[in-house]
Order: C-alpha cells, then sequence, then structure tokens
C-alpha cells in the first residue's frame, strides 16, 4: 500500500483515538491508564470535527469549553469526528501544548517545556528530548487505545456512545483525582 | 519555527533503508549541500545545510552528529521575476527592437529569446526567498522529526534525502505508528478494522 493511501486508510483510527483522549480527559482525568504514569491529557481550546455526510461538513469550535459544550456533543451525536484537536499534556511541571491532526498525528504548533540549556548544541539536545517525551506520552495512550481498540471494539463503541449520550444530557463526567494528585 | 526555539510544527516519517556511517552520512550531505543560484533560468535551488545558519555549507560534521542524531537542514530557495514587470519590461525591448531594425513584426521565437533574455537579467536582480526546513534524523530508532510542514517542503525533503542517502521517508501515520507501538497487531488485522459506528439514532 502506498503511504497516501496508508494515511487515508488510518484515517479512521486517528480521528477514533483522538476522541478517545477527549473521552479520557473528562472521564479519567487525562490518564493514560499506565501502570506508573503520573501525566495528563486533556483537551485545550480548540476542537475541529467534520463529517462526510449532512450538510454541514466541517465545525471549529475555539476558545471557551469547546471539549465539553453542547454543540460538540450535538456534533459527535450526528456522527463528525474530531479532525484536528488542541492538546494539553501535563507530566510533573512540565507542560506539552500542541495541535494534533488525526489523519497524520502531526504536532503543530508545539509548545514545549522551557529548555534550561544556554549554547545551542544544549538546547537542541533539551528540545530533542523533550520532544521525545512529549511524543512519549502520546504513544503509550496510542497504544493503550489501540489494545483496546483491537481487543473489544464493541465494547469500546458502547463506552464512547454511553459517553456521548451523557455528554447530550449534561450529566457530569465521572470525576476522578487529577493523576498527578494520586 | 524551529526545533531549536519557540513553538513548532512537527512531522515524523519513518526511516526505511540502511543508515549510512557518519563519512557516507556527511558525503552525502556535501555531494548535495546547497549551492546558490548563478546565471540561468534557475527559479528554485535546493540542498543541506548547517542547522545552526543557512549560510553555513557543507553541514559541519562535528555539528552534525549529536548524540543518537543526525541534525541538519534543507534549504530551498526561491527566485521569481513578478510577472507583470517581466512583460512590461519584454514589451519595451520588443519596441526598441522593431524600431531599432525597422521591423513590422517579430517573430514568434525571436519573442521567446528575447522574453529569455530578459527574464535572465531580471533573475540576477531578484534576492532569492531562503527557506530552511530542520531535520532531526534518530539513527538509532530510524526516524526523522522535520519542521516541513507543506506537502511541497515534504515532497523535496523526501526526493533529495533518496538521493543523497539512498532511504526512503514514508510518513508515520496511525496505521505505520500502530504497527510500531504494537507489533502484535498485524497488518492485517489492522486493515481490517471498520470504524466505530458513534451516531445516535435519537440524534
Amino acid at each position: 500500500m502506498k503511504p497516501l493511501e496508508l494515511i487515508e486508510h488510518g484515517r479512521f483510527l486517528g480521528e477514533e483515538f483522538l476522541l478517545w483522549l477527549w473521552m479520557r480527559s473528562m472521564t479519567e482525568s487525562g490518564s493514560s491508564g499506565a501502570d506508573g504514569d503520573g501525566s495528563g491529557c486533556y483537551v485545550d481550546d480548540a476542537i475541529q470535527l467534520v463529517s462526510e455526510r449532512g450538510e454541514v461538513k466541517e465545525i471549529s469550535l475555539r476558545k471557551g469549553n469547546p471539549s465539553e459544550s453542547r454543540e460538540a456533543f450535538e456534533a459527535l451525536s450526528r456522527g463528525m469526528r474530531p479532525s484536528k484537536m488542541k492538546l494539553r499534556i501535563l507530566s510533573g511541571d512540565l507542560e506539552w501544548v500542541f495541535t494534533l491532526q488525526a489523519a497524520t498525528l502531526d504536532m503543530g504548533t508545539l509548545k514545549l517545556p522551557p529548555s534550561t540549556g544556554k549554547a545551542p548544541h544544549e538546547r537542541l539536545h533539551d528540545r530533542l528530548f523533550l520532544l521525545e517525551e512529549g511524543a512519549g506520552h502520546l504513544e503509550r495512550r496510542l497504544q493503550r487505545f489501540l489494545l483496546a481498540r483491537s481487543d473489544d471494539s464493541e465494547g469500546l463503541q458502547e463506552a464512547m456512545r454511553a459517553w456521548v449520550r451523557a455528554g447530550l444530557t449534561g450529566e457530569p463526567a465521572a470525576a476522578g483525582e487529577a493523576p498527578w494528585e494520586a | 519555527m524551529s526545533i531549536l526555539q519557540g513553538t513548532v510544527s512537527l512531522k515524523r516519517f519513518v526511516v526505511l533503508g540502511p543508515v549510512p556511517d557518519e563519512a557516507d552520512l556527511q558525503a552525502g550531505l556535501e555531494s548535495d549541500q546547497f549551492r546558490p543560484f548563478h546565471e540561468g533560468l534557475e527559479e528554485e535551488r535546493m540542498g543541506w545545510c548547517d542547522w545552526r545558519n543557512p549560510l553555513i555549507t557543507p553541514p559541519h560534521a562535528d555539528w552534525v552528529s549529536q548524540e543518537r542524531y543526525a541534525v541538519f537542514a534543507l534549504r530551498i530557495d526561491t527566485r521569481r521575476v513578478p510577472a507583470a514587470l517581466l512583460r512590461a519590461h519584454v514589451d519595451l525591448r520588443l519596441q526598441n527592437l522593431m524600431q531599432q531594425k525597422d521591423l513590422a513584426f517579430v517573430g514568434r521565437e525571436a519573442r521567446i529569446s528575447l522574453a529569455d533574455e530578459v527574464k535572465v537579467e531580471l533573475l540576477q536582480k531578484v534576492l532569492p526567498t531562503p527557506r530552511v526546513v530542520e531535520v532531526a534524523w534518530d539513527l538509532k530508532g530510524g526516524a526523522l522529526w522535520t519542521t516541513a510542514s507543506s506537502s511541497k517542503a515534504q515532497g523535496a525533503l523526501t526526493a533529495l534525502f533518496m538521493k543523497s542517502f539512498g532511504c526512503e521517508l514514508q510518513p508515520l501515520a496511525p496505521m505505520i505508528l500502530a504497527g510500531r507501538l504494537c507489533p502484535a497487531l498485524t497488518p492485517e488485522g489492522l486493515l481490517a478494522l471498520d470504524p466505530l459506528d458513534l451516531e445516535l439514532e435519537e440524534a
């Protein structure tokens, strides 16, 4: 399969991964679910949803708290899927903020934690390390999602549908301690 | 945007092919180093440069090697003569030529040749617009981070990378990343997955 075909074929997996991150940010305090991982991943203030069907093909929700808005859940209930989302990952004192693309999993406008290096090569080493750390947090989550997706697709589908339903009715999401407070 | 400072947009590729040793890596960077425009009608030039400064070519070996990474940059220069300006210069030159030689008209081939001549002259006066795309190649992990965000820059990087190092770059899309993160999941199994149905009937 050619690279472009692979990207196109995997687009839905990327969209579902974004949705999974979104769900966990509201129901599991953004934890990855991996043992000993105290990081949290949260949806920030921008979500773009797309659909191939219906009269509206794309919705951008920005500023405020779009991830908990009724507009977002109404769009999800109509079958729209997140194509792009601004995420915030927290681990200890470190914070990564970036926009994640569903189709390619590219990280756009990534803000890394501050580097302490002064010389260019020190700063480069710091930034590459922080980049790997941020990507690692995301990949740990992708791994958990993929296992859940392949082991129990129906269970995951039901959990997501229940979460969307709860979001529509305005039911409070299951609150938990933030992972770093546990 | 730069890997070195500020916010950055990144694309990740998988590198397929044998990893070159330090000498081969440097040889590839030197043979396809960025070379500035000279005379001629060329409007685009590209080549490798140092990540610290795009004027340093070829990339300095001591700075390319950064722990397990090879770090360098791709410089893409473009220069264009604005079409309206080119047309105006060519028109003026044609009028002068017709007056001097008392011609009723100038043939198509002569017009093209004159336009090329004018374009070459004007291109010498145009400052190129440089674009620098950074590359951090994880030689052990077989992955590559780049700030190339447009498909054009990614295409240029992929093509030159193959030419210089004989390695193919493949975008690390969800399907490929899934295979790397969960080796137990077979490609057939991943390709057989259907999208989840999340539409609510009552909606």
